[in-house]
């Protein structure tokens, strides 16, 4: 467990979006962003990337999703 | 009377003064517009102020007085709504220059419900651009100020909400909370703020941001004001997906003072280790006056809480940009610097992250859940650090971010989770800014929230002090 949670610790870190990566998803989405915001905003989408990324390490086995939240269905 | 003196007059304080002819909803929504021009232009906190609306409807609710058809204490109460409340035939800008024209052609259901319950609306107040931040620095129309110091920010993104309400300038008003967009306002300024149930108050006609997370509930200077207003918004709604057809309570009825054999979880992780020490001092001895007034306290876990921010990450940013897809191809240039960046951002999560974001805030439920088999309510800061100034930069004290935009810790996990929380107002920092006592319920439990905020209330004098812009 303990060495899982490292790892995920580590491909957390790793997960870095290069310039030209988020200009690509940007493009994807229809943007057309500007070289400065290209430069400014890669390194903001690492860092959300990377806090994200935390959810790896946990185990979510026989774990399914939320999409409406559970407590509508008490009624 | 002295027109002056409304100006800090709870909702059943003028309901009375009403009833008893002493003065009319004429004068008071007089009063409310003339002190609008005077102290707005310092505060920017609306938009729109809707002075004919305001008059034609003070005009009503003073025929209905004077025939004695009044439906209610709530009748002639000039409240607000946050502007990305539509409001039919008004314009609803979302305070984005991509909205700066948009005139609603119908208008929310809480706007129904409020106006049938008797209020009369004064007008539209200032948000973070389209209610995507915790500032309400960022607005087409110019930052929002904090009434107990002009520099800092009154927090958001309901923040022109918070401090027309916060200085006298309504009696109430709409807010939104899709991260904690009620709570830290009302924190930050002082006053009281509710994010009821996801479900319990429609979402219909209210601009969202992110679908499964945003709540509509209302922000006061007092406990049962909010209950009022509450009441008054809440129902089923078959326009929302999402409403509830639990009958709703009379809330101000739950609101008896009383405390003995509440049950008060202090959890163990997390909101004390991050926040501030007197933010901390402060909630701590919130917690005593509720144990002084018959409550049980007792310390309980929530293990996943710590991943609230990572969920907060993968849904807000994913669901927001999905909102504003159209625009952000058509009117690209008209958002802020700010917003293009989030939702920018939100262009970079993959459907994967997305889900498993969904499946922690699973855990989550799970663990606010199991917590509430032992407990009522929980307690804890509404947020990590008093209001920073408008202009103050990114800062991490105790290894938390303490980015103006990242003022969400604590109250994002009642948005992820669903369950109601209120922010109440319990103490000063040594900066003479508002400290917030948030507490969490469990689901469709308002009555229980409300109570034991309440009880609180009665008990400390923290509701009663002004900000220095609310003395006339």
């Amino acid at each position: 467990m303990e060495q899982g949670v490292a790892n995920s610790r580590a491909s957390a870190e790793k997960k870095t979006l290069t310039r030209e990566a988020f200009k690509q998803l940007t493009q994807l989405a229809g943007l057309a962003l500007r070289d400065q915001d290209l430069e400014a905003l890669a390194p903001r989408a690492s860092q959300l990337l990377q806090s994200i990324a935390l959810l790896e390490e946990l185990d979510l086995e026989d774990v399914e999703p939320i999409f409406l939240v559970d407590i509508l269905k008490g009624e | 009377m002295n027109t002056k003196e409304i100006f800090s007059f709870s909702v059943r304080q003028l309901s009375k003064a009403f009833i008893q002819k002493e003065i009319s909803p004429v004068e008071v929504v007089q009063a409310l517009l003339e002190r609008a021009i005077e102290v707005n232009p310092r505060l920017n906190a609306f938009i729109t102020v809707t002075q004919e609306e305001a008059m034609r409807a003070a005009k009503e609710a003073e025929a209905k007085f004077l025939s004695g058809t009044v439906s209610g204490p709530l009748q002639g109460v000039p409240i607000a709504h946050k502007d990305i409340v539509y409001t039919r035939g008004i314009r609803t800008t979302a305070a984005s220059k991509v909205y700066k024209d948009f005139i609603p052609s119908y208008e929310a259901t809480v706007v129904t419900r409020l106006k049938e319950a008797g209020t009369v609306l004064i007008g539209k107040t200032n948000l973070h651009e389209i209610a995507f931040g915790p500032t309400s620095a960022v607005s087409h129309y110019g930052p929002v100020r904090n009434p107990w110091n002009l520099e800092h920010i009154p927090g958001g993104s309901s923040g022109g909400s918070a401090a027309a309400v916060a200085v006298g300038l309504g009696f109430g008003a709409t807010g939104t909370d899709t991260g904690g967009s009620i709570r830290i306002p009302a924190a930050a300024c002082g006053i009281v703020g509710i994010k009821p149930t996801y479900g319990r108050v429609s979402r219909y006609g209210v601009m969202p941001l992110a679908w499964s997370l945003d709540h509509i509930g209302p922000i006061t200077r007092n406990v049962e004001d909010a209950a009022l207003l509450l009441e008054a918004m809440a129902g089923y709604d078959p326009h929302d997906p999402s409403s509830s057809q639990l009958p709703v309570p009379n809330y101000a009825r739950a609101l008896t003072g009383d405390l003995k054999g509440v049950r008060v979880g202090i959890p163990k992780e997390y909101f004390f280790e991050l926040a501030e020490e007197e933010v901390a001092r402060a909630v701590q001895e919130a917690v005593r006056v509720l144990e002084n007034a018959g409550a049980r306290c007792e310390e309980i876990s929530l293990p996943h809480v710590k991943y609230a921010p990572a969920i907060r990450g993968a849904l807000i940013f994913s669901e927001a940009a999905a909102v504003h897809e159209k625009a952000m191809k058509t009117r690209w240039n008209d958002f802020s610097a700010d917003i293009q960046a989030k939702l920018s951002l939100g262009t970079t999560i993959r459907a994967q992250e997305y889900i498993q974001a969904q499946r922690v805030r699973r855990l989550l439920e799970r663990d606010f859940l199991n917590a509430f088999r032992r407990v009522d309510v929980l307690a804890t800061p509404t947020l990590p650090i008093v209001a920073p100034k408008i202009t103050e930069g990114p800062a991490e004290v105790k290894g938390i971010d303490r980015d103006p935009n990242t003022l969400i810790p604590f109250t994002f996990p009642y948005n992820a989770t669903g369950l109601p929380a209120i922010s109440i107002p319990c103490g000063f920092s040594s900066s003479g800014l508002p400290i917030g006592l948030q507490i969490g319920g469990k689901p469709f439990d308002e009555e229980t929230v409300l109570k034991v905020a309440h009880a609180y209330e009665q008990r400390t004098p923290w509701h009663t002090q002004k900000a220095p812009l609310s003395i006339p």
